[in-house]
């Protein structure tokens, strides 16, 4: 079979161990006299994440150090999302049951408008009343890319669409009419530094590593 | 005097604000730019292409000497858009100018500033194994052209180079000859003094 990239986590990404996911913002800061701490933001926020399981049977551990091996340490990308999240925080066993215009919902809307403010957006083609919760995540396409963004103000739709807030901002030069992935959303991501891999003598062992959006 | 819009100086007031760096290159085959940020940005009739953050000055220096002053980015040059200019392009010496740009919170642009201008003169690639892969640009500043001497003298040649008719140095070649000058009368061969016995 062969590997496509970005390449998706193994095992769903099922991850045992403590891991992070969050956003980075490239910031300078300066406190004043008054303590008022000014900020200059220089440069766009990005993901990083670090995922660690904890011991893992020997087959689930050849799968990770494969999956691994394929990357080739940072030269190809994967689909990196927080750890053991796949669906709305609504929706914890998936969008069995969910249907849009009489059909299966495939957990995908439509972008269908973009506030001026580039943080508030509306999604349609989504099942009656869908529910978007604070900390859920969607990602969509940006140039050849797709860009993850967490919901920071969430809301139930209406018959087919619902509008949330979300961090970071739609990049400018994206308008609306594109897919919003709401099943398995994800950034693409290459690893950073050296992946911690440690056999165990009677089972497989741990993995842990760390990793970065790619941006653009 | 440097003037910022009312907007910018709001900005600047409130001291929470987001810039980001724009690189032009004024090659042979036209203007190419960078600027750190996600989206390709056309500013001023240049389309800048996306370094998403990788891109860090080094501070830029002020002098009060006619010494040339130079700033050094550093960028990854593993980025097609950064390549473009370094591999593609006959870039040594070639006119650089260098902007900070104020954003508005949407992400788009609100005001872009010139904050230095000069000449691309030494790339410097580090890209040892287990580092960073860092490409450094040195952009020296346009003050060293105050150094360089013209190549125009104050002759009558030169000046009529420039102008042919103009005569204004017509007898500059005779004026460090030596000359006397009679006050009063008319030359050696006028008499000087009689004497009366």
């Amino acid at each position: 079979m062969t590997i496509t990239f970005p390449r998706d986590l193994p095992l769903d990404g099922c991850f045992t161990g403590a891991c992070t996911f969050d956003l980075m913002h490239q910031q300078s800061q300066s406190l004043t006299g008054g303590a008022s701490p000014n900020v200059a933001d220089l440069g766009p926020a990005y993901w990083e994440a670090s995922y660690a399981t904890e011991v893992l049977s020997r087959e689930n551990f050849g799968i990770w150090t494969a999956w691994l091996s394929s990357l080739r340490g940072g030269l190809r990308t994967f689909k990196g999302r927080p750890a053991l999240w796949k669906w709305p925080q609504a929706y914890p066993t998936g969008f069995a049951g969910l249907t849009y215009s009489g059909s299966p919902f495939s957990g995908s809307g439509n972008l269908s408008n973009i506030a001026a403010g580039r943080d508030t957006i509306t999604i349609n083609e989504l099942p009656a009343n869908f529910v978007l919760k604070p900390g859920d995540y969607l990602s969509i396409p940006a140039g050849s890319k797709q860009h993850l963004h967490r919901v920071t103000e969430g809301a139930t739709g209406g018959a087919s669409s619902v509008t949330v807030g979300i961090e970071p901002i739609i990049r400018p030069g994206i308008s609306t009419g594109i897919d919003v992935l709401l099943q398995a959303p994800y950034c693409e991501m290459v690893l950073t530094g050296v992946p911690s891999i440690s056999r165990q003598g009677t089972k497989g062992g741990t993995i842990s590593f760390s990793a970065q959006q790619v941006l653009v | 005097m440097l003037t910022l819009p009312t907007d910018v100086l709001t900005l600047l007031d409130e001291g929470r604000f987001s810039v980001r760096y724009l690189v032009r290159f004024d090659l042979d085959g036209g203007a190419a730019g960078v600027w750190n940020d996600t989206y390709s940005l056309s500013y001023s009739g240049v389309t800048y292409a996306p370094l998403a953050g990788n891109l860090i000055f080094d501070g830029v220096p002020g002098s009060a000497e006619l010494s040339s002053e130079n700033v050094r980015i550093t960028v990854t040059h593993l980025l097609s858009a950064v390549t473009t200019v370094i591999a593609g392009e006959d870039w040594h010496q070639r006119a650089c100018t260098l902007y900070v740009a104020f954003m508005n919170d949407d992400g788009s642009v609100l005001h872009v500033e010139p904050f230095f201008s000069g000449f691309l003169d030494d790339a410097s690639i580090s890209d040892a194994a287990n580092d960073l892969n860092t490409l450094g640009l040195f952009i020296e500043s346009n003050n060293r052209e105050l150094n360089r001497a013209t190549g125009r003298t104050r002759s009558d040649a030169d000046q009529r180079r420039v102008a042919a008719t103009d005569g204004f140095f017509k007898h500059a070649a005779n004026a460090n000859a030596d000359t006397d000058i009679y006050w009063g009368r008319k030359g050696p061969q006028s008499p000087t003094r009689t004497s009366r016995g």
